[in-house]
């Protein structure tokens, strides 16, 4: 019986996170800690000649200072291709093999004298303070030859790679061919752009070394301690079990700290050399260049529908950039290819190399600026078919995943529609622009289609039975602010006929049994079948102990059963297997977004001031951290929209707004109100529980659903992110 | 950081004898200068702690009213007496930063606040204004942020103060002591426009502080308003600002005034494309031919051309809602 699944229970870890119990990476230290900080090339392509550290090493506290010159010997410190293939670096590389089959050589900093990308970093001084790190890392003066650098997209010119399969898709797939224009078909061409986009997660990634003989633990900030040990141990020729990772409470990651990056080994590498515990802090500075970021993207999008709206063909295209010597990049058309069924399709992707960081995975990646893309586009094709666009997208309601030529296990998708337009009240009819107007503003609503799939990994929960204290709960798993402690109590709650209480969740720690990276919307569905197995299997073991049937135990007191049995603890493991290969229904996640908007047309104002969101997630776990999650989603929906735009220095190739003062993100006066409502019903085919992530399925649509409000309200159609204060002013210039 | 000296004052006379040390600066609420020092921007050999001086008072004295240099941005903008006597000033520091920041950032720090051009800001960008001769990145098409009133080819850096604007269009007077000298400069002639010498940015010297602010209390002044716009709804800086005060009689404006924020190297103000206004009835095409003529001297790039839209916009909005 489910008592605590379901119910809207508080953060479990939010007491312990509001009062500072709750110790992150960098709150570690141990003693005789030391302080490192990285020194980044201001200049995008060069040849470092020589770099001056005389300065540096004057100032008082200075420990070491390391570069290219003698990091590789100090440090042992190498770019290994097959530890770089671990890492963030590698991610994407089997896509591009197509393309390119010899691999660039990857990328480290601190190896070489070549400078790739502007922020790459050249040096990282090491002191006794924070303070003299960060004066020594002032004086360090790179002399370096500049070369030609470009990060800007020419798609005339450019030379692209077409990349094969990424993300369980095929990145050119091309079915049918495109229909010769007929007198009766609407056609909808545009170009959309994205800008580059940062994580920038509250807690800026820091990892902390510390070695115990030939042991290390290190505690970051990571979304996978097991991806994180294996990095690293790889990075320090270590054997698996001499490295411990710890990341037991994590201030948003987003994708940023999904995958594995220089620092976390580097820190170990540095601890070892100087047989000190080291801090390697980054700053928010290096947080726009040293852990991934969004790449911009151009996505050309082509729609040609029947008089009554059915779609005949679909194109998109997208020009998507990688770094010099990384692999990642945006799968944009995924949407396209699951949601939007014409007999003409073409959905490909064109890769260039560019001179920025490598990008990578950021919540929803793909999904996210396709969505804006194609969820405009089929709002454009509404209004050149006089149709109401919420119409319009009930006829496209995929009746099965076309793509992979599989039934859905579940898609409620029609239900999103039915219930958000009500809670909205979404007009009926078509819909004109400006016609709406309340004193010096023009207000506007637009929609948007969300959908995002529903994976699962392997995963083992360990449960410990104690005769006093609470009930333990250990695995590897991370919360990166997802629910995680709190949704696992209550799942382990419900099996034992426990309360919530009476339950200690422990994470993030490599010692605990295997878990995958919290990413991809996959923890849910990973963890809890784990969950529900192992307090199976601790009520079998405590029924063996006691050698009474199971169905007498729950009479009981567990704790007095061990007890009784003269035990001092019990533990049981549980597992999950993940999906299936050769699975027959494909799992996915749908949503709908329902947006208002007021324009002020003459101040170039935007505000989203109202927003009701309904999703089929499967079974709700725990309403109040699932809304939360979607709402977070939402307001990452919101300043892509509006504000995000990691914007580059046209000649110097180079991040201009690489701070939270000049990147700007929504604060809490830009957030309305944002309905969430969840449809709710369990996807039994994918788990007994019949529950699925949501950590993602909030931001894709978003942007559109505001871009199509912008242009109910307005007229003016905004196909370039963000929709700021001049692009309105200028009128869709 | 660099390392540095701490001292205290506990007088003005001793803030002033230890201000005259070399490579020695004030330290009164530290939410800029600290910030820039952290980012390598400053690094004074000696900081002055001068937030124990009696320089806190905000006093109405026949028609001036006076505004103690470390009063803290809160203060102000909460008192009844500022509120009721020139409005915009406390929409105008409401509009500013967080209420954390209000909380420590004076008033004599608002006006000293240094600029925001992110190329300032950090130590590896060449920056006319940080170092002299070293160039200006702005100038090679990165300038969307950037001034488009009184630049130079040295510098478009833009002056982030909205109190200044505010205090521009209200008339304010600047209080300052150096040694045993007092002095009074109006908020028109205190900050200094980039020219080719854009690291010089108030009349300020060295070893000067600045002790308080006098606005002259007219009616004018208390139908002052202050309109902010930006890219989010707070905690950033302007876009585009506009500080308006307007006196009608009869439905023919009197007197008026109009400063902008924003758009300019410093906080601006045409009093001579004011007259435009004065004696008729606001009109939308006199308010047109004033725009015209306060924006005439302005230097746009594609990229930041829509401030002066912005600018329009906003001060059409201010002055079509004042009653007149």
């Amino acid at each position: 019986m489910l008592k605590q699944i379901g119910i809207a229970q508080n953060r479990v870890d939010g007491p312990m996170k509001v009062t500072g119990e709750a110790a992150y990476a960098a709150d570690r230290r141990p003693g005789g800690q030391l302080y490192a900080l990285a020194v980044r090339s201001p200049v995008a392509a060069g040849t470092i000649t020589r770099i001056e550290t005389a300065a540096a090493k004057s100032v008082a506290g200075i420990v070491a200072i390391y570069t290219h010159a003698n990091a590789p010997a100090a440090l042992d410190w190498h770019a290994d291709p097959a530890v770089m293939a671990l890492s963030g670096e590698g991610l994407g590389r089997q896509a591009l093999e197509a393309a390119e089959p010899e691999a660039p050589p990857p990328y480290l900093p601190m190896t070489g004298p070549d400078i790739v990308f502007a922020g790459q970093w050249i040096a990282v001084v090491v002191a006794t303070s924070l303070e003299a790190a960060r004066e020594a890392s002032l004086l360090v003066k790179p002399i370096i030859e500049p070369h030609e650098a470009s990060v800007e997209i020419d798609a005339r010119n450019d030379r692209f790679l077409e990349p094969g399969f990424f993300f369980a898709a095929d990145m050119q797939v091309q079915r049918g061919a495109w229909p010769d224009t007929a007198a009766k078909q609407q056609i909808v061409s545009e170009t959309y752009r994205t800008p580059m986009q940062n994580h920038h997660p509250m807690e800026p990634s820091a990892t902390v070394a510390v070695w115990d003989g030939d042991a290390v633990t290190v505690f970051d900030s990571t979304q996978g301690v097991m991806a994180t040990r294996e990095y690293v141990a790889r990075s320090l020729k270590l054997p698996l079990d001499k490295v411990r990772v710890i990341s037991a409470f994590v201030g948003g990651g987003f994708g940023g700290k999904n995958q594995t990056w220089p620092h976390q080994a580097l820190a170990a590498h540095i601890a070892r050399a100087l047989g000190r515990p080291v801090r390697l802090q980054l700053t928010r500075a290096d947080m726009a260049v040293a852990s991934g970021h969004r790449s911009q993207t151009e996505q050309d999008v082509a729609l040609q529908a029947a008089s009554d709206g059915s779609l005949t063909a679909l194109r998109h295209v997208s020009r998507v950039p990688t770094s010099l010597h990384g692999n990642f990049f945006e799968p944009s058309g995924l949407n396209s290819l699951m949601l939007y069924e014409a007999a003409a399709l073409g959905v490909r992707h064109h890769v260039v190399r560019k001179a920025f960081a490598t990008p990578t995975p950021f919540r929803a990646p793909g999904e996210t600026p396709g969505s804006f893309a194609v969820e405009s586009a089929v709002d454009e094709l509404a209004h050149a078919l006089a149709q109401n666009p919420l119409d319009l997208r009930q006829r496209y309601i995929p009746s099965r995943d076309h793509y992979h030529d599989r039934d859905w296990s579940s898609n409620n998708l029609l239900e999103c529609y039915r219930r958000g337009a009500e809670a909205f009240g979404w007009p009926e009819g078509v819909i004109v622009p400006r016609a709406r107007r309340d004193g010096h503003e023009l207000i506007g609503v637009g929609m948007a289609t969300t959908a995002y799939p529903a994976p699962a990994l392997p995963a083992i929960v360990r449960l410990r039975l104690r005769v006093e204290g609470k009930l333990q709960v250990e695995t590897s798993a991370t919360d990166i602010g997802t629910g995680m402690y709190t949704i696992l109590a209550q799942t382990v709650a419900d099996e034992l006929s426990l309360p919530v209480e009476a339950i200690e969740v422990r994470l993030g720690d490599s010692n605990f049994p295997h878990a995958p990276t919290a990413g991809r919307s996959k923890s849910t569905a990973s963890l809890l079948p784990a969950a529900q197995h192992a307090a199976r299997a601790l009520l079998q073991r405590l029924a063996a102990a006691v050698r009474e049937p199971l169905s007498e135990l729950s009479n009981v007191a567990l704790q007095d059963r061990l007890k009784a049995a003269g035990l001092a603890e019990l533990e049981a493991e549980g597992s999950s297997t993940g999906l299936q290969v050769g699975q027959q229904v494909s799992f996915y996640s749908f949503g709908a977004h329902f947006i208002e908007v007021r324009v002020d047309e003459a101040l170039g104002r935007v505000s989203v001031t109202r927003v009701v969101s309904a999703l089929d997630c499967g079974r709700i776990v725990n309403p109040k951290t699932a809304t939360s999650q979607i709402r977070g989603g939402i307001i990452f929906g919101i300043g892509m929209a509006l504000m995000e735009d990691a914007a580059f220095h046209p000649t110097r190739a180079r991040m201009i707004n690489d701070n939270l003062a000049d990147y700007a993100i929504p604060v809490n006066a830009d957030i309305p109100e944002i309905d969430v409502i969840f449809v709710g019903e369990p996807d039994n085919r994918f788990n007994e529980l019949g529950v699925r992530g949501l950590g993602e399925i909030g931001v894709p649509g978003t942007a559109a659903a505001i871009a199509n409000a912008v242009f109910a309200a307005t007229g003016q159609r905004v196909r370039n992110l963000p929709i700021t204060p001049s692009a309105i002013v200028r009128g869709g210039e | 950081m660099r390392s540095f000296e701490f001292l205290q004052a506990h007088s003005v006379e001793e803030a002033l004898a230890l201000l005259a040390l070399p490579s020695t600066k004030a330290l009164a609420g530290g939410t800029t200068l600290v910030d820039l020092m952290k980012l390598g921007v400053e690094a004074p050999a000696r900081l002055v702690d001068i937030q124990a001086l009696p320089l806190t008072e905000i006093a109405v004295t026949g028609e001036t009213l006076r505004i103690g240099a470390l009063a803290s941005n809160s203060a102000v903008a909460a008192d009844p007496s500022v509120r009721r006597l020139c409005p915009a000033l406390c929409d105008a520091l409401l509009s500013g930063a967080s209420g954390q920041i209000r909380n420590a950032a004076t008033m004599g720090g608002n006006l000293l606040q240094r600029t925001r051009c992110p190329f300032f800001r950090s130590h590896d960008w060449p920056c006319n204004k940080r170092e002299p001769g070293s160039g200006c990145p702005a100038h090679e098409g990165a300038d969307a942020h950037h001034a488009v009133l009184g630049t130079s080819d040295a510098c478009l850096a833009v002056h982030p103060s909205d109190l200044a604007v505010a205090l521009l269009a209200l008339d304010a007077e600047i209080g300052i002591r150096a040694g045993h000298a007092a002095r009074q400069v109006s908020l028109a002639a205190f900050y200094r426009l980039p020219g080719e010498t854009p690291h010089l940015e108030t009349i300020i010297g060295a070893g000067e502080l600045i002790t308080h602010i006098d606005v002259p209390i007219t009616p004018l002044a208390a139908t002052s308003r202050y309109l902010k716009l930006r890219g989010r709804a707070s905690y950033e800086f302007a876009s585009a600002s506009v500080a308006t005060a307007l006196h009608c009689e009869n439905g023919r404006v009197v007197e008026l005034a109009v400063a902008l924020g924003g758009l300019g190297t410093v906080p601006w103000r045409d009093r001579q494309a004011e007259t435009l206004l004065i004696g008729g009835p606001l009109s939308e095409a006199v308010i047109n031919r004033f725009c015209d003529a306060l924006l005439a001297p302005a230097r746009a790039s594609a990229a930041n051309a829509y401030k002066l839209a912005l600018a329009r916009g906003a001060i059409r909005r201010m002055l079509e809602s004042a009653s007149c």
